[in-house]
């Protein structure tokens, strides 16, 4: 298969802006983004402190972001609607979540850490 | 989440699909025991199919239960050999092909749209497996196919159907990728306004060459009790499974009523299978109760009112919940109260009434009253947008639909107040 920089950079996009919204409405006050391109995708690293009493809610973040399988024909159908929304749902975390190649969350004291990963070939 | 990560749970959803299959099949040797089963079948396969042509009424009740059940085996097929797990997605895809071939999808057909899909993955060198849920949905325009095989003059006709077939497949992919930005996710049959773009667009210029799509319709009141034992078995199973799952209390259910249903809220991925099928049970119920209340006005069950209840069944994987359908419908039904124009147990205001609920994400996010302005607002666009396409749009409701969000969405967004956020 092609190595697709454009598509999964314009994917990369719509992932960090959504979870951008997620981070800021989870009540982080400061948030921190890194974004590596590696020889065979991208890779972004984000850190977030949020609020005590939205703990429930970073987990279930952590959750959708890291699922048992991934469907591709469910992110090629409705792929497009992430990113544009102001007030994130559950429904686009999971939907970022079948978008990544990987990902790994980490929810402690306070701290959410990402790292998420998306692989130029698919 | 903790229900997909047992092993054997995609398993158990593969074998309540195969039960589905069998289902269909039984009882459509229940209803035709003999010969005219197969015969019925082909010539369901040979017959037009616009809206609203009944198979039941082409074939009979047997003959049509057949196709919609190779319909599905074959869908089934597709996702098997593309190694998709079963999301709610996929479950909402596999129950609309089903439904779908009650109104008018054939195995000839779907055939070419396939081959058409399976093209542009080919051309934007991917694995077909991206575009199978759009390419199944997009085979809602077979009627186009049909149309052309049986319209256009001998030795050209099989040329002209394979052609638009693939010319069809190889398209809506591409519109149905980009109409999400217009309706935002509030429409849930997104393939049925992009097929119905595209099938202005083609009807219009089939028209140009003299070509006018018109098709005879046909409805059947035939295997009412039939097909009502049928879906009371289909809706207890669906139940039964659920629970089986782990959806055994009403603590655990609640959680899906709780989305919005604004695409995508896979409702597997979310809140795992099991309250997914007490959900679908749920949905479909209250469709079944809906039309059964009809009953003193004439209504009977047949193939595109059995192929609504599995579009309603089938989304409730993926968006919909009696919390946000019920305005909805109840938008519709005050619409054709009101309106002379379109009786309420007329075959076109019944399925409109069933299929509103595509629009349930409006409820679901805005509220009740304006899922009622959404039901009722679809009940008279739907009325005038199938000339547009030539009735050869089968998700001619999933067309209305964006059309609906289009409209209302900007106007509620913009007198709606903005969320507090601290």
């Amino acid at each position: 298969m092609k190595k697709r920089m454009f598509r999964v950079r314009r994917r990369m996009n719509l992932v960090i802006s959504e979870l951008n919204n997620a981070l800021l409405m989870a009540g982080c006050r400061e948030i921190g983004l890194r974004l590596v391109r590696e020889e065979q995708g991208l890779r972004l690293y984000i850190q977030g402190q949020y609020a005590p009493e939205y703990q429930h809610s970073v987990e279930r973040m952590a959750d959708l972001l890291q699922p048992e399988f991934r469907d591709p024909a469910l992110v090629e159908t409705y792929g497009e609607l992430t990113g544009s929304e102001q007030y994130p749902r559950d429904g686009e975390i999971a939907l970022v979540g079948q978008m990544l190649s990987d990902a790994s969350v980490t929810v402690a004291g306070g701290w959410v850490k990402m790292d998420l990963y998306l692989a130029f070939q698919q | 989440m903790t229900a997909l990560r047992t092993g054997g749970t995609q398993k158990y959803l593969e074998r309540i699909l195969l039960a589905l299959e069998g289902l269909l099949l039984m009882f459509a040797v229940l209803a035709q025991p003999d010969l005219s089963l197969f015969t019925g079948w082909w010539k369901i396969q040979i017959s037009e199919a616009g809206l609203i042509t009944d198979p039941m009424a082409t074939g009979g009740v047997g003959a049509a239960l057949l196709n919609a059940a190779l319909v599905l085996g074959v869908s089934l097929l597709l996702l098997r050999k593309m190694k998709l797990r079963l999301t709610g997605a996929a479950l909402a895809c596999l129950f609309l092909m089903a439904g779908f071939a009650l109104l008018g999808k054939n195995l000839i057909n779907i055939a070419p749209i396939i081959i058409g899909g399976w093209l542009h993955s080919r051309y934007r060198q991917e694995k077909f497996t991206n575009y199978l849920y759009l390419t199944l949905y997009g085979t809602c325009l077979s009627p186009m196919v049909s149309f052309l095989m049986i319209r256009v003059r001998p030795g050209f006709r099989w040329l002209a159907m394979a052609l638009c077939g693939l010319v069809i497949g190889f398209l809506l992919p591409a519109i149905a990728r980009f109409t999400p930005h217009v309706h935002r996710g509030y429409n849930l049959y997104n393939v049925g306004f992009a097929a119905g773009i595209l099938g202005l667009g083609m009807a219009s210029i089939f028209k140009g060459f003299g070509v006018d799509f018109s098709v005879e319709g046909s409805w059947s009141g035939e295997g009412h009790i039939l097909l009502c034992v049928m879906m009371l078995l289909l809706l207890a199973g669906l139940l039964a499974a659920g629970i089986r799952l782990g959806c055994r209390s009403w603590d655990m259910y609640k959680r899906v009523l709780h989305h919005s249903g604004r695409a995508v809220a896979d409702f597997v991925l979310l809140d795992g299978p099991g309250c997914t099928l007490v959900n679908m049970a749920l949905v479909g119920l209250i469709g079944l109760a809906y039309l059964l209340a009809l009953y003193p006005l004439g209504v009977r069950l047949n193939g595109p009112l059995v192929c609504c209840l599995f579009a309603m069944t089938g989304f409730a994987a993926f968006g919909k919940h009696p919390r946000n359908i019920v305005p909805v419908m109840a938008g519709a039904v005050i619409a054709s109260l009101l309106m002379i124009q379109v009786p309420i147990s007329s075959p076109g205001v019944l399925l409109a009434t069933l299929l509103c609920t595509c629009l349930a994400p409006i409820a679901g996010q805005f509220g009740w009253r304006w899922g009622v302005a959404a039901g009722f607002l679809h009940m008279t666009i739907v009325q005038n947008t199938s000339i547009l396409h030539g009735g050869m749009n089968l998700y001619n409701n999933g067309f209305a639909a964006g059309l609906v969000c289009l409209l209302l969405v900007p106007v509620i967004e913009s007198v709606q107040p903005e969320p507090d956020e601290e």
